[in-house]
């Protein structure tokens, strides 16, 4: 297996010999190193080489193969994220890295979806995170090492183009399924709630899933023409009688609570592409999957990236793990 | 592989019918969904035509894929068009 954590050493010689980088790595790691074609984000946590490691000393590696000749690094803000789709390049992807709970998160959380040009082409990439014993303490962090920029309400990404006989391809790995329980939506966008319709009754949300005991570690999805979209509790407010999440839920969509997972790894494992994973250019997944599933030590088969507090797969997504290969056609 | 033009009846039918088409392609997953919820909401023509539009926009621009040539295939046949 190729080597994905490295010394600060070690990256800031790769990026000295003008390499292409996607880092992500402990915030202090991440400051220390030169201006130069990186971009990069805050997270300690990680699916490593070993397995699913907590790291201060190391950095998570993705380089940007040589065949990629144009590439074009942008940072946006809440009020120019919208153009993310319609700045990318006719054939290639884009990755981007955005700071948890900044406007431009949540601004791309709920409208994405309403973009120009959304999903028409590969946009991946993740939330960056602190330590969870530093939430609220410490603010993630985006960088652009091109610039020498530090952002905590930014999003940084690079657009990145493909030869015309290469194709960029983005997919999930989501081991939720709904479960057969009672049929709920929403009567408006956003990161909490206070009512919903139960089986198409208004019913006060947080009230509900206390009385039925919903089990918060598992997520709402919803079945988007066969793809698994999860929304992930955060927490639920008695005292407010609302409930909040870590992505938005949207008007009229139809949610179930998650079906139970006994086993992590083997359902994970189960579900890896059957084609290997020798193409996976970048992958990332949750860090509700982290801990639910007790991942440190474990090894999700091959597959390696940063943990994050969101994932982007074209749109944000929560308790997913997303991934990019790129083919030859 | 030819794309459907604008004025067929695969484009409406996929955003305004609960068609199952067993997609793999996950944009098109995606927007599908985000496309039947909108026309759910606002039924009009002007919308459905707009939705529709939008969807054979993604086919156009992705069709090198080889996923997206086979999701092609599903929504030709499930749409009568062969």
């Amino acid at each position: 297996m190729n080597q994905v954590m490295f010394s600060v050493g070690e990256v800031k010689k790769m990026i000295e010999e003008g390499r292409k980088l996607i880092l992500a790595g402990d915030e202090a790691l991440l400051r220390s190193l030169p201006e130069g074609h990186w971009i990069g984000g805050t997270i300690p946590y990680f699916m490593a080489e070993k397995g699913g490691v907590l790291s201060n000393d190391k950095i998570y590696v993705t380089e940007i193969p040589g065949y990629i000749k144009k590439m074009v690094f942008k940072t946006y803000q809440e009020g120019s994220v919208s153009s993310i789709y319609t700045d990318a390049p006719e054939r290639g992807f884009t990755v981007v890295i955005i700071p948890a709970s900044s406007a431009t998160h949540l601004s791309f959380a709920l409208k994405a979806p309403t973009y120009d040009g959304f999903a028409t082409s590969p946009l991946i990439g993740w939330i960056s995170g602190v330590h969870v014993d530093n939430i609220g303490k410490v603010k993630p962090l985006v960088f652009f090492g091109e610039k020498g920029k530090v952002m905590d309400d930014e999003a940084v990404a690079i657009h990145a183009s493909l030869p015309e006989e290469k194709y960029a391809d983005i997919d999930i790995i989501n081991i939720f399924s709904q479960g057969d329980g009672d049929v709920i939506t929403f009567p408006n966008d956003g990161f909490s709630a206070t009512d919903a319709l139960i089986n198409g009754k208004k019913t006060n949300f947080a009230e509900y899933v206390e009385a039925n005991g919903l089990d918060t570690r598992l997520p709402l999805v919803a079945d988007y023409s066969g793809a698994m979209i999860n929304i992930s509790f955060q927490s639920v407010d008695a005292a407010a009688k609302s409930v909040n999440f870590y992505a938005p839920v949207f008007k009229d969509v139809e949610y179930r609570h998650a079906a139970p997972v006994s086993d992590y790894i083997r359902e994970f494992t189960g579900m890896l592409p059957g084609a290997g994973t020798d193409t996976i250019f970048f992958s990332c997944n949750c860090i509700l999957n982290y801990l639910y599933s007790e991942l440190e030590g474990k090894k999700t088969g091959s597959v390696t990236g940063p943990i994050t507090f969101g994932e982007v797969a074209y749109q944000l997504l929560n308790q997913t793990m997303v991934y990019l290969t790129i083919g030859d056609l | 592989m030819d794309i459907p033009d604008s004025k067929s009846g695969v484009w409406t039918a996929a955003v305004s019918k609960e068609i199952q088409y067993n997609f793999e392609f996950l944009a098109l997953q995606i927007l599908l969904s985000r496309l039947r919820l909108t026309v759910k909401q606002k039924p009009d023509k002007t919308t459905l035509d707009q939705c529709a539009a939008e969807l054979r926009e993604l086919f156009v621009k992705t069709i090198h894929l080889p996923k997206v040539q086979k999701d092609l295939m599903k929504l030709m046949q499930q749409g009568g068009v062969k």
